[in-house]
């Protein structure tokens, strides 16, 4: 789904590498053009801590945040509530700004018509289909009773492991490619 | 990632959620709602289908029968039938979705019925019924016994009904209990439930708690422990009754009547015996005692009318008012005054704040009141001793009256209108004081006030006030 | 090149009203247990969507590819 262009148009959608085309800025007062993203509905999402980031392709900033709310929250709980418990706060709002800004920066770039690096590159990958695939098997086999949903949970962090590891391969292509990638989740 | 994906994605898990959630509702019974349904909670919603099962006994004859029925979810019902056979009914009514399911669910239900010497147990097999998922079903038991059977009905969760046997002990909780035509004892134990007992001809025990009791014709002593409800009787023999939060009202007692109640209020009429009661936060009205009566309660009042006997009366922070004691009246009242009309062997108050007034009174009166006044009338001619001590004093006596008497007031006037008063003699130290022997002296009638004191004749005499 | 698209989301959508419709309404036939049948299958449009998905990337790769 690229969202340089309207939606479904049937045009190809350009592959991850080549920057799209450029499009003809729109000068002012000119024609209506629908921008990419939209800085509200960013920020609405990110009310799910991570969802925002999602949204503008950000999928590393996603997990920080998302990680980084859960966390405080488990650290509030489990450890003390100072200062953690400002932490919560502090995550919740700085990840809703940050979507809001990312959003803005994704229709800046749009409008200044330079490339989207980070285009949609969640759904350019099979990670996605996959993903949803394999949610909903286990959930599907476990509901049969033909898996123990509990016992494998334990496994969990491998997740956390297999993140990481995509992200390590996909910095690691980027940086053969020769981008620089705008995605560092600590800018 | 663009907004159309991310919104069918949540919709996609929003609706499993929702499944999910309406499915666990449903098999664990997740507890929504208020006490009443929730432990009902999901398992007993949605189709039923209802199957029906039943079972007699014939027993040999002569014996006196013990019933036992142990039950939950679902009501029991135990009458009287004619004969020795025992009739026993079963309904199962069985919550899902489709009645070849619920068929199937229902053969596993049994009916048991056990033997053993005189005793016959009733109950079903719901304890042993495993289910993978906890499925909901109501067993409702009716029973026809011999009319002389002694009656034993334990359950859960269901209405217990028992008319017209010998004897009957119910243990109930969640459910209304309803037990009538008892020839002999009755014992009750609820929770969650109203209690309704009628026509037991022996004792009767009630304990419960969180429901209203209501009896009505109880030729034995009737016990009764009630929490959070209402008590109301009609017709019973003597009465005790141990209450809390929960108001007591009974009507016709042919015996003693004894109460000992808190934050609810307590009234009684047509007590043939005693009464003795006790609250809190709540008044207290007696009608029409043929004993002694006893009345203390606190921040409530106490009305009592036609007390036969005599009467104690103890309160604060509201007033007593009283109507024809034929007995010795002892009122204590603490920021409050007494009201009392036609009192035949006198009163003794100690009140504070508040006025009393006594109009109408034979006997001797001894009153005390800190910030309040005192206003005594009788018709009766005084031959008493008369004792007051209060604000302002006002003593009204038929003409032909005798006695001593002997006022002060300490910053007020003395008024004595009085016929054949004697000779009075001021107080040494100027306060207004009068000693003088009235129509030839008699018993002493000593008046003290802060104000005035105002002594005076007033209608002729009439036969002393008998209530 | 205009290469035939459709949208995941879309059939996915469809498709479940459709099978949702379907199972109501034998529910309501007496011959299907609503709730649990819901409650054990709804995963699969997780599933059915997924794959929607690979084979979307997967013509949008091929005809891109041309």
């Amino acid at each position: 789904m690229s969202s340089s262009q309207p939606p479904d148009s049937g045009f190809p959608a350009p592959t991850a590498s080549a920057p799209p085309p450029v499009p003809s800025a729109p000068p002012a007062g000119g024609p209506y053009v629908r921008l990419p993203k939209s800085s509200g509905l960013a920020a609405f999402l990110s009310l799910f801590p991570g969802l925002g980031q999602v949204y503008n392709g950000q999928i590393a900033r996603a997990f920080v945040f998302f990680f980084g709310f859960v966390g405080s929250i488990y650290l509030t709980v489990e450890g003390h509530p100072f200062p953690f418990a400002f932490l919560i706060a502090f995550v919740f709002f700085y990840n809703m700004v940050d979507a809001w800004k990312g959003a803005s920066a994704i229709n800046a770039r749009f409008l200044g018509g330079k490339a989207q690096t980070i285009e949609d590159e969640a759904v350019e990958s099979p990670v996605w289909g996959g993903t949803l695939v394999a949610i909903g098997l286990l959930v599907l086999l476990s509901n049969l009773g033909w898996l123990d949903l509990d016992r494998l949970a334990r496994w969990w962090p491998l997740l956390l492991i297999g993140v990481g590891a995509w992200f390590l391969y996909g910095s690691f292509q980027k940086r053969k490619a020769g981008e620089s990638t705008d995605d560092s989740p600590l800018v | 990632m663009s907004a159309r994906k991310i919104g069918f994605l949540i919709l996609l898990l929003l609706f499993g959620a929702v499944v999910e959630t309406t499915w666990r509702v449903r098999e664990d019974g997740f507890m929504l709602g208020p006490e009443g349904c929730r432990v009902l909670g999901g398992r007993f919603y949605g189709p039923s289908f209802t199957f029906e099962e039943s079972q007699s006994r014939v027993l040999p004859g002569g014996e006196v029968l013990r019933v036992e029925v142990r039950n939950e979810f679902g009501d029991v019902r135990v009458e009287a039938g004619d004969g020795e056979e025992v009739q026993v009914r079963l309904r199962k009514v069985v919550y899902l979705p489709t009645e070849e399911k619920a068929r199937a669910f229902a053969e596993r239900i049994e009916l048991r019925l056990e033997t053993e010497g005189g005793r016959l147990r009733v109950g079903t097999n719901r304890g042993e019924l495993e289910t993978g998922r906890d499925v909901g079903f109501e067993t409702h038991l009716e029973l026809h016994v011999p009319p002389a059977s002694v009656v034993e009905v334990g359950t859960d969760h269901g209405e217990a009904v028992v008319e017209g046997v010998a004897q009957a002990i119910v243990r109930t909780s969640f459910g209304d209990v309803q037990v009538k035509d008892v020839l002999g004892p009755v014992s009750i134990e609820a929770r969650h439930g109203e209690v309704r007992a009628g026509s037991v001809g022996a004792d009767l025990t009630i304990d419960a708690r969180h429901g209203d009791v209501e009896l009505e014709r109880v030729g034995g002593h009737s016990e009764l422990k009630v929490e959070h409800g209402a008590i109301r009787a009609r017709n019973t023999a003597g009465l005790e009754a141990r209450v809390s939060f929960g108001e007591l009202s009974v009507e016709g007692v042919q015996g003693d009547l004894l109460v000992v109640s808190s934050h609810g209020a307590v009234a009684a009429t047509g007590v043939r015996g005693s009464v003795d009661a006790e609250t809190s936060f709540a008044e207290i009205r007696l009608t029409g005692v043929g004993g002694d009566a006893r009345a203390r309660t606190q921040h409530g009042g106490i009305v009592a009318t036609d007390i036969s006997g005599g009467l104690v009366a103890e309160t604060s922070h509201a007033g007593v008012e009283l109507d024809r004691v034929a007995g010795p009246v002892e009122v204590s009242v603490q920021h409050g005054g007494l009201e009392a009309r036609a009192l035949g062997r006198g009163a003794r108050v100690r009140a504070s704040e508040d006025e009393v007034s006594v109009d109408g009174f034979a006997g001797p009166v001894d009153v005390v009141v800190e910030r309040g006044g005192v206003r005594l009338t009788t018709t009766a001619p005084v031959v008493w001793p008369i004792t007051a001590s209060a604000t302002d004093v006002r003593l009204v006596v038929p003409p032909g009256s005798r006695f001593d008497l002997d006022a002060e007031s300490r910053r007020g006037e003395l008024r004595l209108d009085l016929p054949g008063l004697g000779a009075l003699s001021p107080d040494e130290e100027g306060r207004s004081r009068a000693t003088a022997t009235v129509g030839g002296g008699g018993e002493p009638v000593k008046l003290r006030a802060e104000g005035d004191v105002v002594v005076e004749t007033g209608p002729a005499a009439t036969t002393p006030e008998a209530p | 090149m205009t290469r035939p698209s459709f949208s995941p989301e879309g059939v996915t959508l469809g498709t479940s009203l459709i099978a949702i419709g379907v199972a109501w309404t034998l529910a309501n036939l007496g011959r299907l247990d609503l709730v649990a049948t819901l409650r054990t299958w709804w995963p699969l449009l997780l599933v059915l969507w997924g794959l929607l998905e690979l084979v979307d990337l997967a013509m949008r790769r091929r005809s891109g590819r041309s």
